[in-house]
């Protein structure tokens, strides 16, 4: 669409005043003066967060300790049948046994403890 | 982003509201015909330009970008509004805001402009006054150029009339 520049230039001094700024008048110190602080507000939103996961956890905590009588009754029940198992070829546990590898395996556990809880809890912890 | 800038961005943000909020206010004023309601929604618009303004990516187009939040709250308004009552279609052609001691030309250019449908009226200003490209309206205002470009062109139809009937007068 061909846009007329004299007509343009027409029309937007016909609009001039129609469109005129408004002066400031304190309205942009109003307006910063009601943003609110970063700071109270992220501390708020932190505040929320740790809240609803503590509650989420304390709720599960006494949901499984209330079950925990019956699984223990319900364990208590369980028959194992009698199977016969094939043979199979026997595997040398030993190795995995040794004190450098348990260390390994603890540290890989703290690792994902560690990286489960960054996610969970960010920075917070 | 959680509604909170650090120290350098709130400074920009308040040199953006400082630089913009003349252009944000008149914008709303023409649209809503009362000021004081104007400034309310412009004050809303900087608010959630705040809570948004991580997203501005180039800060040359921040002044389209405002006038979009601008006019989302404008029709968020109108709609809720519409929903409450429906006093839209009353206040049409009643111009509390037009003083009159305005000269008569002034006062004929704000019925012309007030006559238009506010999505007209919203794109005429933004281009005209503004001097927003017809993409940047197209952004600010959520719609397609093909309807921009229409809302524009029958805006200035309506003012090439209001002018032809000025002169012959």
């Amino acid at each position: 669409m061909m846009q007329d520049p004299i007509e343009d230039k027409q029309f937007q001094d016909l609009l001039g005043d129609y469109a005129a700024p408004v002066s400031d008048d304190g309205f942009s110190a109003y307006v910063m003066a009601q943003l609110p602080s970063s700071s109270a507000n992220l501390q708020n939103t932190e505040n929320l967060r740790r809240r609803f996961i503590g509650g989420g956890a304390i709720m599960g905590a006494v949901i499984a300790a209330t079950q925990l009588p019956a699984l223990v009754k319900l364990i208590s029940k369980l028959n194992v049948p009698d199977v016969s198992m094939p043979a199979l070829a026997s595997v040398d546990t030993s190795p995995f046994l040794t004190s450098p590898a348990m260390v390994v395996a603890a540290l890989a556990l703290m690792g994902v403890i560690w990286l489960s809880s960054t996610f969970i809890f960010g920075d917070q912890m | 982003m959680q509604g909170g800038l650090g120290h350098k961005s709130k400074r920009q943000f308040e040199a953006l509201v400082y630089a913009h909020q003349g252009h944000i206010r008149a914008f709303l004023r023409r649209l809503c015909r009362n000021d004081a309601l104007a400034d309310d929604l412009a004050q809303e618009t900087f608010m959630r330009a705040y809570q948004k303004y991580d997203a501005l990516s180039d800060y040359g187009a921040a002044k389209a970008w405002l006038f979009q939040i601008a006019y989302r709250i404008f029709l968020d308004f109108i709609r809720k509004e519409k929903r409450r009552k429906n006093l839209d279609d009353e206040r049409q052609g009643e111009l509390p805001e037009t003083p009159e001691s305005l000269p008569e030309i002034k006062m004929d250019i704000e019925r012309a402009m007030n006559a238009l449908p506010a999505p007209q009226r919203a794109a005429i200003m933004l281009n005209i006054s503004h001097g927003l490209s017809h993409g940047e309206v197209a952004t600010a205002l959520d719609m397609p150029l093909g309807t921009v470009k229409s809302h524009i062109a029958r805006g200035k139809n309506s003012l090439r009339a209001f002018l032809t009937a000025y002169e012959k007068a």
